[in-house]
């Protein structure tokens, strides 16, 4: 079993398979070697923590990403935005979650939950305008008035710009 | 009678301009409030949770959201590159650097439109850089 200490100083313990699906906390864990020493996590809070825990424990066994899996470039095209209806529903949370879910993936390293929070946002992107998005992610248009302007003679193919 | 009209002409010369006096003040005041909901806005973006979100993770999205645009709709809608770059500063510049997501172009054919005037095609070529397109008809 691992010990992990959140920001708000909780401690969880999780099966060191699941716990492991984190890349950084399977590199501490070989780096530290057998130790019961509780593993600091000052960029999790216990409510974030619980989540990502979860959805280790769901995703337990499955393989993991090659760690030099190519993120960039050629990966970036033909993503498909399917999320499967276990993520789906667990994704299901506030914006403030979601959010904070996607930075706790990104911190701990678990790409599979990362690609899931990233998925959800863009989904919820897709099919909306701009002022759609701001609203919806409370966005402040800060262009310039050139920006502005130049974003007007862009748009000029679109009818419901 | 004389002074009591003169009485009721100053207390009507007192009335209009305490509606004067008011009506500033209220127009004060609007502007006062206009002002503070547009600076409470702007906190409120900033505490904006998608902000804390660093540059890469946006790049992911973008890569996400920009499986294809379909440039013949004539809605901003189904072009999600040229719509995420017309949010906001940041999202252009991000936009702008990530070429990918202008390379998977779908046209419809059927639809009625003369290649030398499409300039929302050049605008996705160019910003497409030399990543590899993906062009669907």
């Amino acid at each position: 079993m691992v010990t992990l200490v959140t920001s708000d100083n909780e401690k969880f313990t999780a099966d060191k398979e699941v716990a492991e699906r984190s890349v950084l906390i399977k590199n501490m864990l070989e780096d530290v070697g057998e130790s019961d020493q509780p593993i600091p996590l000052p960029n999790v809070s216990s409510s974030v923590l619980k989540k990502v825990l979860e959805y280790c424990e769901h995703h337990r066994g499955e393989p993991l990403p090659a760690a030099d899996a190519d993120t960039t470039q050629d990966d970036t095209r033909k993503r498909t935005t399917d999320i499967s209806e276990w993520d789906q529903k667990f994704i299901t949370v506030d914006q403030e979650m979601l959010f904070e879910i996607i930075l706790a993936a990104n911190y701990l390293d678990i790409k599979s939950l990362l690609d899931v929070g990233c998925k959800t946002v863009a989904n919820m992107i897709k099919g909306k305008t701009p002022e759609e998005i701001r609203k919806l992610f409370n966005i402040v248009n800060d262009f310039t008035p050139e920006e502005e302007a130049q974003i007007k003679k862009e748009n000029e193919w679109a009818e419901d710009r | 009678m004389s002074r009591t009209l003169a009485d009721l002409d100053k207390d009507l010369e007192d009335c209009n301009f305490e509606i004067y006096r008011v009506q500033s003040e209220l127009h004060r005041l609007e502007a006062r409030r206009q002002h503070l909901e547009k600076y409470a806005a702007s906190l409120c973006a900033l505490r904006s949770p998608i902000r804390r979100l660093p540059n890469e993770t946006f790049l992911s999205i973008f890569g996400f959201a920009c499986d294809t645009n379909e440039l013949t709709s004539k809605r901003l809608e189904t072009m999600p590159a040229l719509t995420i770059s017309s949010v906001c500063s940041r999202w252009r510049s991000l936009a702008k650097s990530l070429p990918d997501i202008w390379s998977c172009i779908h046209i419809k054919m059927y639809t009625s439109f003369s290649l030398p005037s499409f300039p929302i095609l050049d605008l996705y070529l160019a910003s497409s850089q030399q990543s590899p397109l993906t062009l669907t008809l």
